[in-house]
């Protein structure tokens, strides 16, 4: 009987494992690639390197290492622009980059870490911690924390419509009480787009 | 090993892993990353270990076990399961691992930790124990009430063929 339940978890376990995410020898090697030109823009390159390899071409280009995305039609990898909000969020208040001024924050920064977002909320936000390059409004020093819809690739959001942002994208950022708005006030990061931020904030 | 030439040797086996001890391909693939993620922050502590996959295993195992308890309330419930006849009809095996996978869910964290690495990666307690950082007694008495948890959870269970 013992040796009947070993073999059968031998057996359950060696089906899941069958089942499992495949990572596919090409995938490995084009991410292993990018990591070593890149891995000096990251301070985990590993969280990047494991969304891009168990997502396979999904997140393949995504905004992780700078490469520029290869198609505008691969939602997932857009990596210009706005982030792609989730759940249908009012998307209408954004205009310019003068709207800035209603906001409490704004900065440039490179998300250095992202805390695991707690998959009983319906709306899984979570705290994303950056690396700030520049604060264009409401804050100061090289660091910054707010709280983000959680991104594509934590679980929760990985086939599902949502922000799609992972450790090392540069991105610009605005909100409130330290929650960043969606809607085009948090966008990936461009240099016309920073600009605009900048003069946005000064010429007020 | 370059943390690169790492994740190509070992990142598939990780994520089997993750999955074999998750059951949920998201949460795999989270739980992988995030043990990667902690490898490549002290690597350098992963390079001059002894068994360095060895050593990646017990971040994935720490994290799982972390988030298991931080997310204790997420739980899946698992149904009461009644004894039934044993049926020897080989269509049956779907729903006995199925069933089996009922009876998994409903142990402890931990206790299913040390059994998916003595009957998935036949660790012996002694590799169960330094992965998990417990005792061998720890591991064997918990291999022991688990197993019997399954074997009293459904005899039907432990008698059909799994396919």
């Amino acid at each position: 009987m013992s040796e009947h339940l070993e073999q059968q978890l031998r057996d359950v376990f060696a089906q899941d494992a069958d089942e499992a995410p495949i990572l596919s020898p090409a995938t490995v090697g084009q991410v292993a690639g990018r990591v070593r030109r890149r891995r000096h823009l990251s301070v985990a390159a590993g969280a990047a390197v494991l969304v891009v390899l168990v997502s396979g071409t999904a997140l393949a280009g995504a905004a992780t290492f700078g490469d520029p995305p290869k198609s505008r039609s691969e939602t997932v990898t857009a990596r210009y622009g706005e982030l792609p909000d989730a759940r249908g969020a009012d998307c209408s208040a954004y205009r310019s980059a003068g709207d800035l001024a209603t906001r409490d924050f704004a900065f440039d920064g490179t998300v250095e870490g992202i805390a695991s977002p707690a998959t009983s909320q319906p709306v899984p936000y979570t705290a994303v911690t950056f690396t700030v390059h520049e604060w264009f409004r409401g804050g100061s020093g090289n660091r910054a924390t707010v709280t983000m819809m959680a991104p594509l690739g934590t679980g929760v959001y990985v086939s599902e419509a949502g922000p799609s942002y992972m450790v090392g994208t540069r991105l610009l950022v605005s909100g409130d009480s330290w929650v960043a708005a969606t809607c085009g006030y948090t966008r990936y990061y461009d240099e016309a787009t920073a600009a605009a931020w900048r003069a946005a904030v000064r010429d007020r | 090993m370059t943390f690169e030439e790492y994740v190509a040797q070992h990142g598939a086996s990780l994520l089997r892993l993750a999955y074999v001890l998750t059951t949920d391909a998201y949460l795999a693939e989270d739980l992988t990353q995030t043990a990667l993620t902690n490898a490549y922050r002290r690597w350098h502590r992963v390079q001059a270990a002894r068994d360095p996959d060895a050593y990646v295993c017990r971040i994935l195992l720490n994290a799982h076990l972390g988030w298991r308890r931080r997310r204790s309330s997420s739980e899946r419930p698992v149904p009461e399961i009644t004894s039934g006849p044993t049926i020897a009809d080989p269509a049956d095996a779907v729903a006995t691992r199925d069933r089996m996978h009922q009876l998994l869910a409903g142990l402890a964290p931990r206790a299913r930790t040390v059994l998916v690495l003595r009957y998935y990666l036949d660790l012996d307690d002694a590799g169960i124990a330094e992965a998990m950082g417990i005792s061998q007694s720890t591991v064997r008495a918990t291999a022991a009430r688990a197993l019997a948890a399954l074997r009293v959870g459904d005899p039907a269970t432990i008698t059909g063929e799994i396919r």
